[in-house]
């Protein structure tokens, strides 16, 4: 895809994110040939897609699909349209807990297609060894959770037995599920970025507007540095999850990635609240649904705090710090 | 010798970015030791810049050190990304310092472009390490507030008279060469009426006084400007263009030369990886956090060197790199501090002191070149359209 053509398609895929929201969004995504993009070229499709959720407060089951993505690769029978992989919990780096033959799987499924008929599940046992599991939907129970964005569908599962199919093990389930979660993170880091982009943007706005002591406030000074530290805090954050795409060293580049825009989410959150003050803390004014959006994607597939043990354990391990850009 | 480097690196004149780092990589590696510094710790100023200014040497000689760099000052030229990759290929195996490394690009660009003429006979000893540059901004009075310098330079036959002094001017007992910022107009303040001169360190009336740094580095200097003649010629730009010429250099200063300072930080951070115990998950959290920072800078540096490449860099721009890589300079060392657990603070031995000298240098990451709450005013005022200060 030339230069031209991705600029065309990131903005037919802005006005379509901005127009539609939840099935009706993930219809028009489906028309517009998403699938097709993911499968073919991500690198342009996951980025505009997940972006213009993220500035227009949007969801759709792009996430649901993102994870779906790598089993192709692998060979894995897990066909998106009747499977569903399953998210792990906060804190957890894979949804199933194995200790002999006896499983136990605890997750989420996030915005999901509706119709599947399996769910996949990462499994890990006492060994460290992953492995593919599949179950039937209907075996598992399932329960929907409102939280903090209850905007968002999202389902708690969980799953106790002995007899769920491994679809894969060895190397190749430990590659399909690196693979997943390194996809996962460059998606929701992108879908981040938007987010904290239309949160500054109405920080940014309210500055110049709001009156005080006879100026707007976006003439004091601890008002300006803390527009100024985000906007240095936002574009690190787009910067790093852009190149996380180039980079061989995929999983190491998607956790860093991730790690810097949740950094950049602490920040912003803090800032842009503080500087919309009273008006900004009431449900009609826009801020907070974007702001909850923000933290729920900042759960996902690790936190600031996950994402840093993550990626300090491999420098660690390594005993290096790899350079991963280069000119 | 030249005509034997060119020859050499010839057909590297339409290379990529990479195939260029992979060639030079194989220079790098075929001279083995020849290129390490002779001295094992941190180095004295004197030992640093002299082992930068033999390597330069090479380097000029066989090609390296003039890719990038337009031929009408001695270079081969080729995409400017070459210069920082050679920084960077430099910094990252410890070949170089860092700090010292980057006087090329924040001083040279500006010659080239306000002073063409004057460029062709001073670019090129300075690219051959023959001549070290400093830069005379800072006075007394004027650190943040640099449009209220005070140093004059009165109109005088075919000459210019400075009078004034001059603060903070980095290895300028060392430089041969000083760009130095002088108000040449009566009657006009601030910005308007400064012109930029290139002038000889030599040159009777400069008195040069070194200052120890809390690091115990002799790295910058007071100096005093008595009745200095410099002639027409050595104006950098046009009379009362300095301020355009002093941000031209600012603008060079606060992003492209971050591409090898990152190199740097990477290598320094890996030392610390190499040495923590795995398992330690307070280390794991202070690694990865500083690793994130230096990502973030790297990956917005790249965008910044492209942007330089294709002659588009705004100076505003570069203040956003400005801030990211002070917070990711200081991130590292207080990650260094906080993982040797009383090394810097207790020890005495040549990492505790190499390092000590690096968290402390690192504490002047968010001062010079301008300070992070002056970039910071900077993105307000010209990236974000806020309402002007009081
Ligand atoms: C290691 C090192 C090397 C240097 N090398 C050189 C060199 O080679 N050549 C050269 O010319 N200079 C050099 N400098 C000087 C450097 O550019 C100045 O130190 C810097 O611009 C700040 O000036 P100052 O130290 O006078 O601080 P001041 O300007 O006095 O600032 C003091 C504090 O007040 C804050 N402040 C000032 N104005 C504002 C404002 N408007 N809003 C908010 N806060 C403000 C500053 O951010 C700072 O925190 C060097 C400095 C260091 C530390």
């Amino acid at each position: 895809m030339d230069a031209e053509e991705l600029e065309l398609l990131q903005r037919t895929i802005t006005r379509l994110v901005g127009s539609a929201d939840g099935s009706s969004l993930t219809a028009g995504l489906d028309d517009l040939g998403w699938l097709d993009l993911l499968a073919t070229e991500p690198s342009a499709g996951v980025p505009a897609v997940f972006a213009a959720q993220g500035r227009a407060g949007t969801w759709s089951s792009a996430l649901h699909d993102v994870l779906g993505a790598a089993t192709a690769d692998f060979s894995i029978a897990a066909p998106p349209d009747s499977t569903s992989v399953i998210v792990p919990l906060p804190r957890s780096a894979t949804p199933g807990h194995a200790d002999g033959v006896d499983v136990r799987i605890e997750g989420l499924l996030v915005g999901a297609r509706s119709g599947a008929e399996w769910l996949v599940a990462a499994s890990v046992d006492c060994d460290g060894k992953i492995s593919a599991l599949r179950v039937p939907v209907r075996a598992v129970t399932s329960e929907r959770r409102q939280g903090f964005d209850p905007a968002v569908d999202i389902q708690r599962v969980s799953w106790n037995g002995r007899d769920a199919a491994t679809i894969a093990e060895g190397e190749v389930a430990r590659s399909w599920w690196t693979a997943t979660v390194a996809l996962a993170r460059r998606a929701l880091t992108h879908q981040l970025c938007g987010t904290l982009e239309t949160m500054f943007e109405l920080a940014r706005l309210h500055a110049v507007d709001r009156q005080q002591f006879g100026r707007p406030i976006g003439s004091f000074q601890a008002v300006r540095h803390k527009l100024a530290e985000s906007k240095v805090a936002l574009a690190g954050a787009a910067a790093t999850a852009d190149i996380a795409w180039e980079v061989d060293d995929e999983p190491l580049a998607s956790a860093t990635a991730k790690l810097v825009a949740s950094r950049a989410c602490a920040l912003v959150v803090a800032h842009t609240q503080q500087i919309l003050a009273g008006v900004g803390f009431t449900a009609d004014h826009p801020y907070h649904r974007a702001m909850k959006r923000a933290l729920l994607i900042d759960r996902l597939f690790g936190d600031a705090y996950d994402l840093a043990t993550v990626v300090g354990r491999e420098l660690v391990a390594r005993g290096d710090a790899p350079r991963l850009v280069a000119l | 010798m030249l005509h034997r480097a060119v020859a050499l690196n010839a057909p590297l004149i339409d290379a990529t970015p990479d195939e260029f780092r992979v060639a030079l990589v194989e220079w790098i590696d075929a001279r083995g030791t020849e290129l390490q510094p002779t001295y094992h710790d941190h180095g004295t100023t004197a030992q640093l810049l002299d082992h930068q200014r033999d390597l330069q040497r090479l380097l000029f000689d066989d090609g390296w050190m003039r890719w990038g760099w337009p031929t009408s000052v001695g270079g081969i030229g080729g995409s400017p990304l070459f210069r920082a990759i050679l920084g960077e290929e430099l910094t990252t195996r410890g070949l170089v310092h860092s700090a010292a490394w980057s006087m090329t690009e924040v001083l040279g660009p500006a010659v080239v472009h306000f002073a063409p003429a004057l460029a062709t006979e001073v670019v090129p000893p300075m690219l051959r390490g023959d001549e070290r540059w400093c830069q005379g901004f800072s006075e007394p009075d004027a650190g943040s507030d640099l449009g209220s310098l005070r140093t004059t330079a009165r109109h005088s036959g075919d000459d210019w008279i400075i009078d004034g002094q001059k603060l903070w001017t980095s290895w300028a007992h060392h430089a041969q060469r000083c760009i130095v910022l002088a108000r040449t107009e009566d009657g006009v303040a601030g910005s308007r009426g400064i012109t930029a001169f290139f002038v000889d360190m030599g040159s009777p009336g400069i008195d040069v006084r070194p200052l120890q740094t809390m690091a115990d580095v002799d790295e910058f200097c007071e100096m005093f400007f008595d009745a200095v003649r410099v002639p027409d010629s050595r104006v950098i730009g046009k009379r009362g263009e300095g301020w355009a010429v002093a941000q031209h250099i600012l603008a060079c200063e606060r992003g492209p030369i971050f591409w090898q300072r990152g190199g740097w930080l990477l290598r320094h951070l890996a030392e610390v990886a190499q040495l923590t115990e795995p398992g330690d998950a307070r280390a794991e959290q202070l690694l990865a956090n500083a690793y994130a920072q230096v990502i973030a800078l790297r990956a917005r540096s790249r965008a910044t060197q492209r942007l330089v490449a294709a002659g588009h860099l705004r100076g505003a721009d570069s203040s956003i790199d400005k801030v990211l890589i002070a917070a990711a300079d200081q991130a590292v060392f207080d990650a260094a501090r906080l993982v040797f657990a009383g090394e810097i603070e207790l020890d005495d031995s040549d990492r505790a002191d190499r390092f000590r000298k690096e968290w402390m240098y690192s504490r002047a990451a968010t001062i010079y070149g301008g300070t992070s709450e002056i970039q910071r005013d900077i993105i307000a005022n010209r990236l974000l359209d806020l309402p002007r200060g009081s």
